[in-house]
């Protein structure tokens, strides 16, 4: 769902039988697997599992069936997923949201701020 | 009862002097409350808000209109009134006691109680007619709001806001005898979608914040203009200038008309400046839409009617330049508008959906959103049966308390902090009327003495249509077939027969291993059969989700993955896929009869499916782990897929393998009954005529063609075969090596080959035409695996007439007699490779006659039609 033009709000509920899956394919207690939220940015794209523009992973916490994202780019369309980490910290999904897309925002960069910027590049001599 | 006399001419649209207008001010009054239910008391909180604001907002502002009427002038004013302040107005019972409360307020303030009173009684207390009088005289325009004032932006479906807008349109009619022309969206919350909806319902227009338009794509010629979206409905942007100065707190000046006379000034005059400033290039003039929310009426000033009528006043007066408009006559005489997508946007806090979307009120939307899933279901499913009236009520109510929970306002407060308490009871009090009527919908067992007291209570909208929420998308429940009626002819030429479902990892056109093969033939050979054959297999890039090919259906299902994932770990995201689509086919009223699991990686799923529902289950063991390691597991994914392996026996009624060897051992290592382990061969289609194949032109004419096809892997023993060329070419100089397939090993295997040149050729992967090709130009097909469960190859060898010598191992073994139809070599036994190989290259009379004898034993007892028949047979003991 969309709060405003840099947060997303998400929320999710994990049924029984994901839990009882998730344990056994683990061999591990639903309770003690990481809970991860990982969030991909798909604008204009048919997003399918790998392409993303960029995505990055949130920990929620071990309660928690919803979370606000924050600092997101304004006029992008996000997806996010809610999953766990494997031993060697492959991200499994174990659902995956709707598209949710941010409104445009009035650009607040002024270019006096860019030009400084530029002044600090790695490649002044 | 007041009477208005005559209706303007249009011609007063310019002041009376002909000076030239230089543009238009749209004044917008929104007025809304939340729906008061019959059995509050007087001193909750939504019923204090009706009286109050009908004391101070309505009234005056029906006294100061027709007082303004009275003086015929030309004013205009845009006046929203959402439909649950029109279902206070008309309510009888609210009448009474708003009639109380003036009375009470008479021992306060006599003379203010005297005149409401006044105007109250004067209307025969029917203020909806009043308003419709001053709009069918042309002074007034009345469009709607959502029905209850729900965020839009922030529901789930659809359908829920169809109905919210639809539900408004029909109530706006019943009261004033037309369909309205704009509607002012709750909040002005708009994201896209809104206005094709809006749309469907008949309305032009409606209003949206400014930077709607301002960051609008493309970017707006003129913002002192409405935009047309593409869907057709003309967005008028609230002009924020003007707004801040009209509607902010005065300072505290002594005099009050003084004030108001100031203010209305500097209000025209920024209105002429934003008018100047944003003079259109197509001539047509700039309109500001200017908007208050009346709920703020009272809060700062108590005589903002008052300043609504000097300002009327004062535009009225001769030489303004500015002229009062409705939007709709704005929109007759400039029809045409510029189009642009709005930017998503609403008139609260940062133009976002925070103040409605925060912790306070976070929590109620997953409730609000499984409810609109709940009610389009539930409207979706109801047949239109005119003899269930009861229903139909059941289902009209529950619409109703679905739509009282959306009310924006229950949120607002939620966060605001003020009012808390009672916004969340009104929240779940009607989200648990619509739980316990959703529910007694569903099993068609509605208590009508509860339903009627719903519809005592929580009486509004008389004319509500649940059908509203009929889903807009006739899609069947499963995702990978939407449409419909492609689902129910599905259902219906399955009917009244036992499916089998099929889980496998892979099937064609994806083909890793042979099992994807297996499965396609032996499907397909149930299905000539007669039997009903669903396959479920994860989806493929190119191929459809699903089809009916040969007789099976097949259903590949999409699997969310991140990124690149450990197989073992992709199997069981394959798994949850599965999972979740077979429950959907049960619970939408599929059948499943029969599960047949194919090997470890679908365990998971078979397991799960078949306790949940009791579904009979049978397990194809193609390969086992502990065999493709000679018996050392080392890593503990060998030791996982070992006991998934394991765990898919165990479930399993029956299990099903390819020859006597892997029986015996699978009942050894899973320690399985005997009676439980039955040998169905894998089987082949016969092609009726093989047309004569191309030789492949690296081989010379006179080339002896040793044959190896498969997957380059330690287990097949392409090692052995290569070692034993050497001693081959010592007696046969022609012999050549062909080695078709790919796998892991093919780099170590051409460097294993390297010393043998030329007589060496790495094919690389085959097609089925290749195949066929290099079937027909081999002189001997070698099988010199090290563990083979089955051996496909070699049937293949067989149905070409290829002379045939293959490894004494597992599977391999059962498929022909020595020295009848081919010879077998010891496994992984260099020498008795090479000997067998020459033998049959120097007598060719001998490996002819050999090939003819396996092409009877194929046709005897490997045809595939044969196993599926005897597989029928074990079929039917579930």
């Amino acid at each position: 769902m969309t709060v405003d033009a840099h947060t997303l709000y998400v929320y999710w509920e994990i049924s029984d039988r994901r839990r009882w899956l998730v344990a056994q394919h683990f061999q591990c207690d639903y309770g003690d697997m990481p809970k991860v939220l990982r969030v991909y940015d798909v604008t204009c794209m048919f997003f399918d599992g790998s392409n993303a523009h960029t995505c990055w992973d949130i920990m929620p916490g071990a309660e928690a069936s919803d979370w606000y994202i924050r600092d997101l780019g304004a006029d992008r369309t996000y997806i996010a997923d809610i999953g766990t980490y494997t031993w060697d910290h492959e991200f499994i999904p174990l659902l995956r949201s709707n598209c949710a897309a941010t409104p445009n925002k009035a650009p607040g960069v002024t270019p006096q701020l860019f030009e400084q910027l530029e002044a600090y590049s790695p490649y002044m001599r | 009862m007041m009477k208005i006399e005559t209706t303007l001419d249009e011609d007063n649209m310019d002041n009376q002097t002909g000076a030239p207008i230089k543009g238009y001010l749209a004044l917008v009054l929104h007025a809304h409350l939340p729906f008061v239910r019959r059995h509050e008391p007087d001193d909750s909180l939504a019923a204090q808000w009706f009286c109050k604001a009908t004391a101070v907002t309505y009234l005056p502002l029906i006294k100061i209109i027709d007082r303004m009427v009275r003086d015929r002038l030309p004013f205009r004013l845009t006046l929203s009134l959402s439909p649950t302040l029109l279902a206070m107005f008309s309510d009888t019972a609210l009448q009474e006691r708003l009639s109380a409360y003036l009375g009470k307020l008479a021992k306060t303030d006599a003379r203010r109680a005297r005149e409401l009173i006044a105007i109250y009684e004067s209307c025969s207390r029917d203020l909806i007619t009043i308003f419709k009088q001053y709009q069918d005289a042309g002074y007034i325009e009345i469009v709607t709001s959502a029905a209850t004032h729900g965020y839009l932006p922030l529901m789930r479906t659809e359908e829920a806001v169809h109905a919210q807008i639809a539900t408004a349109v029909r109530d706006y009619q019943q009261h004033f005898g037309r369909a309205p022309r704009g509607i002012w969206l709750p909040e002005c919350g708009f994201t896209a979608g809104i206005d094709r909806v809006a749309k469907r319902c008949g309305i032009d227009y409606f209003f949206v914040h400014e930077s709607a338009v301002t960051l609008a794509s493309p970017p707006p010629q003129g913002i002192c203009t409405p935009l047309l979206t593409p869907h057709g409905v003309h967005a008028f942007p609230l002009d924020s200038a003007c707004a801040a100065q009209a509607w902010s707190v005065a300072g505290g000046a002594p005099n009050k008309f003084r004030r108001r006379e100031r203010q209305t000034g500097s209000f025209i005059e920024g209105c002429l400046k934003q008018a100047e400033q944003h003079e259109q290039q197509r001539g047509s003039k700039p309109i500001l839409v200017s908007a208050c929310d009346t709920v703020r009426f009272g809060q700062w000033m108590q005589d903002d009617p008052l300043w609504i009528e000097a300002l009327c006043r004062k535009l009225s007066e001769e030489g303004q330049p500015i002229g009062m408009i409705t939007p709709s006559e704005y929109l007759r005489e400039y029809p045409l508008s510029d189009v642009g997508s709005l930017n998503a946007s609403s008139w609260g806090r940062n133009q976002s959906a925070e103040e409605w979307l925060q912790s306070g009120s976070a929590w109620i939307y997953r409730h609000l959103h499984q409810a609109e899933k709940r009610m389009v279901e539930l409207a979706s499913s109801a047949e239109p049966d005119s003899d269930k009236p009861l229903l139909q009520r059941a289902l009209n109510q529950a619409a109703r308390e679905l739509m009282l929970a959306q009310t924006s306002d229950w949120a607002f407060m939620m966060n605001a902090g003020t009012g808390v308490d009672y916004a969340v009871i009104r929240t779940q009090e009607h989200l648990a009327h619509f739980q316990r009527l959703s529910e007694q919908i569903a099993q068609a067992q509605v208590l009508e003495d509860e339903l009627a007291a719903l519809e005592h209570s929580d009486c509004l909208f008389p004319h509500i249509d649940y059908r509203d929420y009929a889903s807009i998308r006739d899609l069947s429940p499963i995702p990978i077939i939407p449409d419909r009626q492609q689902w129910r002819d599905l259902l219906a030429e399955t009917s009244g027969r036992p499916q089998i479902f099929m889980l496998t990892w892979e099937y064609p056109p994806k083909q890793v291993g042979g099992l994807s093969r297996a499965v396609h033939e032996l499907s397909e050979a149930l299905a000539a059969e007669g039997e009903i054959i669903h396959v479920i297999t994860p989806a493929y890039p190119g191929a459809p989700n699903f089809e009916k090919r040969n007789g099976v259906y097949i259903h590949r299902l999409p699997v969310d993955s991140s990124g690149d994932t450990h197989l073992y770990h992709w199997t069981f995201e394959m798994n949850l896929a599965m999972i979740d689509h077979l429950v959907r086919w049960k619970e939408s009223g599929g059948r499943i009869d029969l599960l047949h699991a194919h090997d470890w990686m679908v365990t998971h799923a078979a397991r799960e499916l078949k306790h949940t529902y009791g579904i009979p289950l049978v397990a194809t063991i193609h390969a086992t782990e502990w065999g493709r390691n000679q018996g050392h597991l080392a890593s503990q994914l060998q030791h996982n897929i070992h006991n998934l392996e394991w765990r898919l026996t165990y479930e399993a009624d029956l299990v099903f393998v390819c020859s006597s060897y892997m029986k015996e051992e699978v009942q050894r290592i899973f320690s399985l009954a005997p009676d439980k382990v039955a040998v169905y061969p894998n089987g082949i289609h016969i092609p009726s005529s093989t047309a004569p194949a191309l030789r492949p032109d690296y081989l010379e004419q006179s080339d002896k063609v040793i044959f190896f096809i498969g997957r380059l892997v330690y287990e097949k023993g392409i090692q052995v075969l290569i070692d034993a060329m050497p001693t081959i070419l010592a007696q046969i100089p022609e012999a050549r090596l062909v080695i078709a397939g790919s796998g892991p090993m093919e780099q170590e295997l051409r460097v294993r080959a390297a010393p043998l040149g030329g007589r060496v050729w790495f094919a690389g992967f085959a097609d089925e035409a290749y195949r066929q090709q290099l079937y027909q130009a081999a002189d001997v097909c070698v099988i010199p695996s090290l563990y083979e469960p089955f051996g496909l190859v070699a049937l293949e060898a067989m149905a070409s007439r290829t002379p045939l010598v293959l490894s004494d191992t597992g599977g391999l073994a059962e498929i022909i007699r020595h020295g009848i139809d081919g010879y077998k070599a010891l496994p992984g036994h260099t020498e008795s490779l090479s000997w067998h190989i020459a033998e049959l290259l120097q007598q060719p009379e001998d490996a002819a006659r050999m090939a003819e004898s396996a092409y009877q034993t194929l046709q005897r007892d490997y045809q595939w039609s044969q196993v599926a028949q005897k597989m029928r047979n074990d079929y039917r003991r579930f």
